[in-house]
């Protein structure tokens, strides 16, 4: 029984595992920590940027909204003074810019009277004692450009009650609107 | 003598690789076994712990700039929208109250309406709100500025701001100079003004609001109001 022989275990043992100059274990411990610092770092920016991106197109589509608001109530003082019944309606499928704004614009894309007027028919006359009239139904495209194919749009439905004046027959004015 | 002989180290790496896919195979994995490279299970998952708590903490100091960042735009941002709406609400309430001879409030003192006949209330529902433009000099369809002008020139009369309208947020001025309109400390590095302008349309307000930021333009926005008193014109 002399000195016994080192157990198999003992002797598979890398001495010097932490500070070899082969070593894996700095390797191991270094290329996990960077690793997931990359991807914790790529995930983050991306998400800042989804973020950011998300509320750069919101701003973007607000401003589409705005414009078609602008151009709705614009279209207001266009029936009062441009609508004439005995010609062809001018304001409809024109984009309109908004002036002092290089980038936004409005469309009319729709104006008709609700129910549709049959041939003969005419608005019916302004009154100061009756509400009557009759219902416009408007749709208006607001637009906002970036760039050639970078657009933003926004279409809204609005209501107009309308009726003929006395003295101008042909034309219409916005009483009330909504 | 080992120092004399040549290393031979490319020999010894394909045996222990060799020796350790073996032992892996077998389903034992023992990367003690490979000196040169492998490491020991202790020092893997030490390491995954430390990975983790380093990925945390950098996950937790990134998504608190990131936050910050996105709060300070939203804690700017929002202020500057609801000041802006704010003063544009002033605009279009008093428009439709401007020249107003019936409606549906109980008084409206002439003070506000801007004209010399008495306001008075609505008695059947079926009856329209009135204004009082047909024929007047604001219905000129050739200068249809004179409407929008008009209208700012009352909107700028201090005496108008009474019940049930409010002083307006911000100060009107007569003509198209522009005004600044107060922010809260949050944006107090931008400033905002609104100039008032008459639409190219009859019975239409222009109003554009500027914002800068340390004298940097950001965006500019118009806005439109309009003048339910121009569809009585005729």
């Amino acid at each position: 029984m002399g000195a016994t022989a080192p157990s198999l275990i003992a002797r598979r043992r890398r001495p010097e595992a932490a500070v070899s100059d082969e070593s894996g274990f700095v390797l191991i411990l270094v290329l996990p920590v960077a690793l997931m610092l990359i991807m914790t770092a790529l995930s983050l920016v991306s998400r800042s940027n989804s973020a950011a991106l998300s509320s750069a197109r919101e701003a973007r589509a607000q401003a589409a909204r705005m414009a078609a608001e602008y151009g709705f109530l614009e279209m207001m003082g266009r029936v009062n003074s441009e609508y004439d019944s005995s010609k062809p309606i001018t304001f409809i499928d024109v984009e309109n810019a908004i002036p002092g704004s290089m980038t936004t614009s409005y469309t009319i894309l729709a104006f008709s009277f609700d129910p549709p007027l049959t041939a003969g028919d005419a608005p019916k006359t302004c009154s100061d004692t009756t509400n009557d009239g009759n219902d416009v139904n408007l749709s208006i495209l607001g637009k906002f450009k970036i760039g050639p194919n970078n657009i933003y749009t926004q279409t809204i439905s609005r209501s107009l009650r309308v009726c003929a004046p006395p003295s101008n027959p042909n034309q219409l004015r916005v009483r009330s609107y909504q | 003598m080992k120092t004399m002989l040549p290393k031979q180290p490319n020999l010894q790496k394909i045996n222990r690789n060799q020796n350790l896919i073996l032992k892996n195979i077998n389903g034992k994995f023992f990367s003690s076994l490979n000196q040169e490279i492998g490491s020991s299970m202790i020092e893997l998952l030490i390491a995954a712990v430390v990975a983790l708590f380093a990925a945390s903490a950098a996950a937790q100091i990134m998504t608190n700039l990131h936050n910050s960042g996105v709060n300070r735009r939203t804690a700017v941002g929002t202020p500057i929208d609801v000041a802006i709406s704010n003063d544009l609400a002033w605009f279009q309430q008093y428009a439709m109250l401007w020249r107003m001879q019936k409606g549906p409030y109980k008084n409206l003192p002439i003070q506000i309406t801007k004209t010399d006949i008495p306001y008075s209330q609505i008695q059947n529902t079926t009856e329209p709100n009135q204004y009082v433009t047909k024929g007047q000099f604001e219905c000129d369809p050739i200068n249809i500025t004179n409407m929008a002008i008009a209208f700012q020139l009352d909107a700028s009369n201090s005496a108008t701001y009474t019940a049930p309208i409010n002083t307006p947020p911000n100060p009107i001025p007569a003509g198209a100079s522009s005004q600044s309109i107060s922010l809260p400390a949050a944006a107090s590095e931008y400033t905002l003004s609104r100039q008032i302008l008459p639409g190219s349309v009859l019975g239409t307000l222009k109003i554009v609001y500027t914002l800068k930021k340390l004298g940097a333009l950001q965006f500019v926005k118009t806005s439109s109001v309009y003048l339910p008193a121009s569809g009585w014109c005729s």
